[in-house]
């Protein structure tokens, strides 16, 4: 009993996956997918080239501009020292991303050797792995951050480290889970039928197959691993001011939620938004693939 | 699985192998439990002990609120009473000896003894975690009724619902909470205390983005099943849809759900931490801050250990439940 | 839907349209309920506090404000810094000033029924010398002989050299006399339920929630300062800990407390309009930049003036603190401290130019694109390490970012670095490689505390609180000789020569004050703010209808 099975394990061809090609299937390409997917692209212009679309600098004050509110000269307001509200979030875009994607990269590999080897490696190894899994649980991310920020101080690449480090366990035991599901399916054994060595079988068959199923939980790893860096920063293990990162953009407008709003609302609306576009184009990624294997 | 098939005794011989699954499943956890809770106080102890910093010296500044260099004259009564300049090994000895004696030490900071400390702020805590995964789950099972399988507006909806659910930051969720309906609807009160109407914003706090997390994997699960044949010919034979939804569908749809529900555990108690912050509640939260922020190793290894056994547990109960609540493990 | 299913959806939905309505009706009547001004005997005060400390007394600020309301000192401080009775009704001292000589008030017991007497008073500073207090060691251990009891009433305190500022010192809430035979528990009980014989006793102490204060009735120990001799006029002191500033101020405006300490700057302006709000300022350093003297760029005593021009302080922390703290232009003692010279506020106003011209002159070249001046292949570069959220809170990091960004307009680069508690208060960032400039402040009644910051730090005399590393012995010879006479005109002349050789020589450069304050709703009264630290006392405040 595969209690700790996740997602669905590989299963046959749906009845009504459409036939045909390419082509035929982005024809019912979704409208929820078109939106996000175009907002995930202005997400990465904003953080691979930010002064295109915001180019004054996120840094500079101007005390005499203080919690404006969004009005023509600053479409999203300023800040308590002036900072124009609108060039700290786009350029914040590119270290709140690379959090996300670094903590959830970081956290999948570990997860990835741990869970293969628990998955592969027979009875005790397995028994091995899932016991310290049980162990690691016992540290909450919170915890793990406290301390690689108390060791190695506050920055971006704390805050992956620590997260990543954090939410591994999790992903761990769902890895765990799907190649258990796959070594007990039918491609180990036809493809040793076949007279496959082991390490093609692995490449070509176990690990794909384990991870396809993750791919949507991937894509809601990077929204979360965001979600976690604000709440970081909320205990004081963000990165330092005056960086723009979202996390802590969401903490210092917290003081002024009664009286200047959008410094809170804002930045919290653009974490939802990228971890929606983030999910939303993950989950048809996911639907794409999994309609690729019939 | 045996069955008898003789009518009317069918029951009690299934559920007693039941109980020996269940019970067979139980206690090696439950050894490889203490194993792991050990494993997770040493690993604390390591942690605490590495980290950067003259322990004595922290002791000392907090209690002044400086935070200067210190003389060895001035370390040297904090260092007698908790023994920091003994090698490691001996240190961990101690540690050790005094966890295998029931003894989880006397606080560094409040030179209280650790149970007592955590005793105290336990059940806030708890109370909080376990309210909010409640609320978790009936909103995912609301929420994932309405909407999974309509029409195709109504599933979109839903679907971007939880999706925005899951991807909102805690403490902002919580601030947006405290400041619409304490401070300004005034229907809840702003310091939440350890009263009942006290608990039901921290609770929607935490409860909502893990309800957005756990109702896409119910979702999946639940259209998964819907899909089946064995829908469409319960269908066939009158059901309404209501019926299907409730008595077959959903029982398939929460093993997920439930799966989670062990993991949610600890991503609730970091979010307890931001959430009794927020709206004033006392709890493990506070204190597990306070001890990291001092060194407090005693306290520290105390909420760690605790959370290991909580997460023995609840897997264990998941475990359970899974066997309990699983269409498969009953004969069709 | 079927219509079962919309009949239970509207109950559902009038159900909770009904709860609303009820406890929205319930919602706890607030503050503006018009006062007449006639007193009402009993009742409870909650106050809302914001940090909570581990311990009822010690040597935290935190604290000697709880400690406060249980214990009382020898003395106590005005406004304006002159010296009244309290457990001491009169003062000699001897000619050399060696020898103080304090009567004690008669007919005082601790609230466990031991007699309060000269005794007791010798036990206490017995106890603290021992390492029972840390900040009353860092005043007195150089200066502490013996104290004696003469008899029941007359306390005899010798030192080793003058040490004028003794009184102020003694009124804070550090040095608050515990019963003897209190102190002979356990450090525990200590902590948590000190014994004293003030107008408060510790109740119940819900750890991360609130501590109770229950009325003494026996108090007739109350300062000659205080409103009213006699017992505190209210039941009970429910002092709840609220750290978050929203919550805090929310729980004001929704008449959950009535009142609270560290009025948000955000919420100053209104505050001010619907209660009655109190501002301390407190004495001793301000909120300052201590510049490391002996290692980095700041050795050169130029480059030090040079970050002083460069910052329009009052900019700065006017926009930082929403108008509520004043800015503070003197770096080594506050405005409220006595001995305070205000001409020393005026040395370094915001000039960038000269700033400039400082830097240039010192050999810092701007090089090229980079606006970060450079030296002999050297980047300007200093890195501040603070205590965000421990001794900086929120509005005092957006003033440290907006330093940063002048400081960087004359060509420094400023490294912010936001330090947890923990690697903080294990002195990590306190060596001289450690830092380049580091704030920081302590309150103090007097301007003595110059002696505490500026004593030298030398390998066989260690000063850990010399954070400039700065040793002049003129300096320091200067702040003892201030410390040593009683007259305080020429006390005021030598303090006033010490704060204008550090100000010339820029070791430290004053940022804001730091301020105490309090919200008071309308129905509650004579709640006010003791002067040597800003603790507030309760023992007059009283309801009224």
């Amino acid at each position: 009993m595969t209690a700790s099975t996740l997602v669905s394990a590989p299963r046959p061809t749906r009845p009504s996956a459409p036939i045909g090609s390419l082509r035929a299937r982005l024809r019912n390409f979704p409208l929820a997918a078109a939106v996000a997917a175009v907002v995930l692209v202005f997400v990465i212009v904003a953080a691979v080239w930010p002064d295109l679309l915001a180019p004054g600098s996120p840094f500079a004050i101007n005390l005499s501009a203080a919690l404006q509110p969004p009005s023509p000269a600053h479409i999203l307001g300023t800040d308590e020292s002036g900072r124009d509200l609108y060039t700290r979030i786009i350029h914040g875009t590119g270290q709140s991303l690379l959090i996300g994607l670094g903590a959830t990269a970081v956290a999948f590999v570990v997860a990835l050797l741990l869970g293969v080897a628990a998955g592969l490696g027979g009875r005790v190894a397995d028994a091995i792995i899932s016991r310290a899994l049980d162990v690691f649980f016992a540290f909450p991310v919170l915890l793990v951050a406290l301390l690689v920020v108390a060791i190695y101080g506050p920055s971006v690449t704390t805050q992956i480290l620590a997260i990543g480090i954090g939410t591994a366990p999790g992903y761990a035991r769902m890895i765990r889970g799907q190649v258990l599901a796959v070594r007990n399916s039918g491609y180990v054994e036809s493809g040793r039928a076949v007279g496959h060595r082991y390490g093609r079988i692995l490449r070509q068959h176990i690990v794909p197959n384990a991870l396809r199923p993750l791919v949507g939980v991937f894509t809601l790893g990077i929204g979360q691993s965001i979600v976690w860096a604000a709440g970081l920063a909320f205990l004081g293990l963000g990165v330092a001011p005056p960086s723009p990162e979202w996390g802590a953009l969401l903490d210092a407008g917290r003081a002024f939620i009664t009286t200047a709003w959008w410094l809170e609302v804002i930045p919290g609306i653009a974490i939802i938004v990228v971890a929606l576009s983030v999910t939303t184009v993950g989950r048809y990624a996911q639907q794409l693939l999994e309609g690729a294997t019939d | 699985m045996t069955t008898a098939t003789i009518d009317g005794l069918e029951r009690p011989e299934r559920s007693a192998t039941r109980v020996l699954f269940i019970v067979r499943r139980i206690v090696p956890r439950m050894l490889s439990g203490v194993l792991v809770l050990f494993a997770a106080a040493s690993l604390t102890f390591l942690a605490q002990a590495l980290l950067p910093g003259d322990r004595a010296t922290l002791l000392l500044n907090q209690q002044t609120g400086q935070t200067i260099q210190r003389t060895a004259q001035e370390l040297a009564p904090i260092n007698a009473e908790f023994g920091f300049n003994a090698p490691l090994i001996v240190q961990y000895g101690r540690f050790i000896g005094g966890l295998l004696t029931g003894n989880l030490g006397t606080s560094y900071q409040l030179h209280k003894p650790v149970a007592e400390i955590i005793g105290e702020q336990f059940m806030p805590t708890l109370t909080l975690t376990v309210t909010a995964l409640l609320l978790a789950w009936v909103l995912t099972i609301v929420w994932t009724l309405l909407t999974a399988r309509r029409r195709r507006l109504v599933s979109t909806v839903g679907t971007a619902a939880e999706t925005i659910a899951a991807g909102l930051p805690q403490y902002w969720l919580g601030v947006v909470l405290l400041v619409v309906f304490a401070i300004g609807l005034k229907w809840f009160p702003v310091i939440g205390g350890t009263s009942v109407i006290g608990l039901v914003l921290p609770a929607f706090t935490l409860a909502i983005p893990l309800a957005g997390f756990m109702g896409q994997a119910t979702r999946t699960e639940f259209e998964k099943q819907y899909d089946q044949p064995f829908v469409t010919s319960a269908r066939m034979r009158g059901m309404g849809d209501v019926q299907i939804r409730l008595r077959h569908v959903l029982r398939h749809a929460v093993l997920p759900g439930i799966t989670l529900s062990g993991w949610a555990l600890g991503s609730l108690f970091s979010g307890a931490v931001i959430a009794e912050s927020v709206f004033a509640r006392p709890g493990l939260g506070t204190v597990l801050l306070s001890a990291v922020n001092s060194r407090d190793l005693p306290v520290v290894t105390g909420i760690v250990i605790l959370i290991a056994l909580l997460y023995v547990v609840a897997n264990i109960i998941v475990d359970i439940a899974y066997v309990i609540v699983d269409p498969r493990l009953r004969t069709s | 839907m079927t219509r079962r299913r919309t009949q239970s959806v509207t109950a559902i939905l009038a159900t909770i349209a009904a709860g609303a309505l009820l406890l929205t009706g319930c919602a706890a009547a607030g503050s503006s309920a018009s006062v007449t001004g006639k007193r009402v005997s009993g009742g409870t005060i909650v106050y809302g506090h914001e940090q909570e400390p581990p311990c009822v007394t010690g040597g935290w600020i935190q604290e000697a404000y709880l400690s406060r309301q249980v214990l009382d000192s020898l003395v106590s401080q005005t406004a304006k810094g002159t010296i009244v009775p309290w457990l001491a009704t009169g003062w000699t001292v001897s000619n050399d000033q060696k020898v103080w000589t304090f009567t004690l008030k008669k007919g005082v017991k601790f609230t466990d029924g031991t007699p309060f007497n000269a005794q007791a008073v010798v036990d206490n500073f017995t106890y603290w010398l021992a390492g029972g207090n840390g900040t009353v060691s860092a005043y007195l251990k150089d200066y502490y002989a013996s104290s004696v009891a003469r008899d029941d009433s007359t306390f005899q305190l010798t030192l080793t050299k003058p040490y004028s500022p003794l009184l102020s010192v003694l009124s804070q809430g550090y040095f608050g006399i515990q019963s003897p035979t209190a102190l002979k528990r356990s450090a525990a009980v200590n902590c948590e339920d000190p014994i004293g014989t003030g107008p408060f006793i510790v109740g119940k102490w819900a750890r991360g929630q609130s501590i109770t204060f229950t009325r003494n009735p026996d108090y007739n120990s109350a300062p000659a300062n205080a409103k009213h001799q006699g017992p505190a006029y209210v039941d009970t002191l429910v002092w709840k800990f609220l750290a978050d500033p929203t919550t805090r101020y929310g729980s004001l405006t929704s008449g959950e407390t009535n009142v609270i300490y560290d009025v948000p700057s955000v919420d100053w302006k209104a505050a001010k309009q619907s209660y009655s709000v109190q501002q301390y300022i407190t004495p001793g350093r301000p909120v300052t930049l201590s510049l490391n003297t002996v290692h980095g760029p700041f050795t050169d005593v130029n480059v030090r003036r040079a970050l002083a021009y460069s910052l329009d302080r009052k900019a700065i922390v006017k926009s930082a603190f929403n108008g509520s703290v004043p800015e503070e232009g003197n770096g080594s003692v506050s405005r409220s401290t006595p001995g305070y010279d205000a001409s020393v506020a005026n040395d370094y106003t915001y000039d960038p130019a000269k700033a400039k011209a400082l830097l240039s002159a010192a050999g810092w070249k701007a090089s090229g694109t980079s606006k970060v001046r450079e030296k002999d292949g050297q980047k300007l570069q200093i890195t501040i390490p603070y205590g965000l959220g421990s001794i900086i809170t929120p509005e005092g990091s957006t003033a440290l970012q907006n330093l940063q960004q002048q400081a960087q307009a004359v060509g420094f680069s400023v490294k912010l670095v936001p330090v947890q508690q923990s690697a903080f208060f294990s002195g990590k960032y306190s060596t001289p490689t450690a830092y380049d400039a580091s704030p920081g402040y302590w309150t103090s009644p007097t301007a003595g505390i110059l002696y505490i910051n500026y004593k030298q730090n030398l390998p066989d005399s260690p000063n850990g609180n010399n954070t400039t590393f700065y040793n002049n012995p003129t300096l320091e010879n200067l702040i003892i000789q201030a410390n040593s006479t009683l007259d305080t005109t020429q006390q005021d002349a030598l303090y006033a020569k010490a704060q204008q050789l550090i100000s010339d020589q820029a070791t430290a450069i004053g940022l804001y004050d730091q301020t105490t304050s309090l919200a008071v709703q309308a129905g509650l009264k004579d709640v006010w703010i003791e002067a040597s630290q800003g603790e507030p006392v309760f023992s007059d405040a009283y309801f009224v209808k």
